[in-house]
């Protein structure tokens, strides 16, 4: 016998309810965790993107696109040198 | 309400408040590349190698992993659209056509065309929603989606990101190009033979569920993620463009669980990783036996990236191994006499193996070439591989790949939103479905099935 009668019936299924339930309740779990993180940021540490204090190069942080003066940069977390240099660098 | 009304609310709901959100952070007109492009304001090739497709850069998947959320500007269309089209040819012709609009061999054909939804929301919303049409089922379905929720911190003074993905398909929100999910090849033709055999996880259960899982990942360096997957209604499948009974449905949820170390070696970075799904399915949602299918895969998987000046190296392997019982599918068969009667154990107790690999060198992000052996193997089985003239599921071969990507780096004559990847595809096989020669106890060799591929795919 399949179960479709279950499926396709004109109520709630319990195993739908409980499905949507689990999952809508684990997003609502998952938002409240992240609504106050202690650190919040969408920026990337700055391991992620092997940033380094120094130059490469002609290629630095204060003539990339990125840069935000005075020490800081779009996308890449923390304070960022002047010279330094990572993998999304991009020429201004 | 019904059941399929309430599910088809939440989703609407759902989409419509994540439309919302992205839409009132409205603060300026979109700059011009492929949404995440466009957002990150990178080039492709700063999160794809090769400037296009989903093998993803180690900074591709610090993007993946922080939840999609990374933003260069206040605001960019959050939409993107893709299509691929092939010629498709076989050593000697196909037995039947693959598609019933299709010939034997030598098919030209709109494999897919997609739209995407996709982009990050301040600092804790992002994922992306695909959907597909299909040339050769010619109608529309959901694909691939991974929404996530994240938040970033630290442990041990280490930078933590943690964060869950709402996803409909078991390894397609993990962040490497070792799993199923985005493992090579990352395009092929739903007109080209393949070999029937693969463990559960190889997309057998792509966009046939839902799922959520919970991740950590400490200090670029240690991921953890586990979680579990349940199957929507049929009405709900249905709904969205899936067959309903293909698999079946999942008995309870089936837990996933991944584990992955990333660490810089050689000059490049490297990550070795593990990876389990246990899934118990009413095969075509036939509860009748009282019996499921029980599916165990386990795995490990390994990668290497290393850029070597303007081009890139990689390396990508899994191994599989899968345990079946598939008690459901025996006794319905036994019952309805498609299977002949005996002991449900020497039916239903498989086991399978998968290895897979892909080596890729690309030159200047532009020019690609892939090599990519890989091999199924597994128990002998009259009953459940009874076309198969060896009873066994073994499959090997080596794919090649070479392609060209003219626009990875956001310098399309067409403008930064447009790209577009050609390559050729040809795949080798040494057996298919259980033999070298004579497979199918028609005489076809398995080489008969060697494949050339030449495909389009453009992105905008």
């Amino acid at each position: 016998m399949s179960d479709q009668g279950s499926f396709d019936g004109q109520r709630v299924s319990r195993r739908d309810f409980l499905f949507t339930a689990a999952v809508g309740g684990g997003a609502a779990l998952g938002l409240s965790l992240v609504a106050a993180p202690a650190h919040a940021s969408n920026k990337m540490p700055q391991k992620a993107v092997k940033y380094q204090a120094t130059p490469k190069g002609n290629a630095r942080c204060d003539n990339c696109s990125l840069w935000q003066t005075p020490s800081a940069c779009k996308l890449v977390d923390g304070t960022i040198e002047a010279s330094g240099w990572c993998v999304l660098y991009h020429q201004k | 309400m019904t059941d399929k009304g309430l599910i088809r609310s939440l989703l609407a709901s759902s989409a419509i408040t994540f439309i919302g959100i992205v839409a009132f952070g409205v603060h300026r007109p979109a700059a011009a590349l492929p949404a995440f492009a466009e957002q990150t304001g990178q080039a492709c090739a700063s999160c794809h190698v090769g400037g296009f497709g989903p093998q993803l850069t180690p900074f591709g998947r610090e993007f993946k992993l922080g939840g999609y959320t990374l933003r260069a500007n206040h605001f960019n269309v959050p939409l993107s659209a893709m299509a691929v089209a092939s010629y498709v040819n076989t050593k000697r012709d196909q037995e039947e056509p693959p598609t019933p609009s299709s010939k034997t061999n030598d098919n030209i054909a709109f494999d897919e065309g997609s739209i995407f939804l996709a982009g990050g929301v301040g600092s804790h919303l992002g994922g992306f929603a695909q959907v597909t049409y299909d040339g050769a089922d010619k109608a529309w379905a959901w694909d691939n989606l991974d929404l996530r929720a994240v938040g970033t911190g630290k442990i041990g003074g280490k930078s933590l990101v943690y964060g869950l993905s709402l996803n409909n398909n078991p390894s397609i929100q993990d962040s490497w190009n070792t799993l199923p999910g985005w493992g090579y090849p990352y395009t092929d033709s739903g007109l080209a033979p393949g070999p029937d055999a693969a463990p559960l996880i190889s997309g057998g259960l792509g966009q046939a569920v839902l799922g959520m899982t919970g991740y950590v990942w400490i200090d670029s360096k240690f991921y953890l993620e586990a979680g579990g997957y349940s199957t929507p209604s049929r009405g709900t499948l249905r709904f969205l463009g899936a067959d309903p009974d293909d698999p079946g449905n999942i008995h309870g949820i089936a837990p996933y669980g991944r584990a992955a170390f990333q660490t810089d070696l050689a000059g490049g970075t490297f990550e070795a990783g593990l990876f389990g799904l246990r899934a118990a399915l009413f095969p075509g949602r036939d509860r009748s036996s009282g019996f499921t299918d029980r599916y165990s895969d386990v795995g490990v998987d390994a990668s290497w990236i290393k850029t070597l000046g303007s081009d890139t190296l990689t390396f990508n392997g899994r191994y599989t191994h899968e345990k079946q019982s598939l008690n459901a599918t025996c006794a319905l068969g036994m019952a309805d006499g498609s299977i002949p009667a005996g002991p449900l154990s020497a039916c239903a107790d498989d086991t399978l193996n998968e290895v897979r690999g892909d080596v890729s060198y690309y030159w200047r992000n532009a020019i690609g070439l892939t090599v990519s052996p890989f091999s199924i193997s597994g128990s002998a089985n009259p009953i459940i591989y009874t076309d198969n003239r060896t009873f066994r599921p073994n499959s090997s071969g080596v794919e090649f790949q070479l392609d060209g990507t003219p626009f990875g780096r956001g310098k399309s004559p067409l403008g930064p939103r447009f790209n577009m990847r050609v390559g050729v595809q040809y795949t080798a096989y040494a057996r298919f479905n259980g033999a070298r020669v004579n497979y199918d106890g028609t005489g076809r060799k398995a080489s008969d099935n060697n494949t050339l591929r030449v495909f389009t795919w453009i992105a905008f």
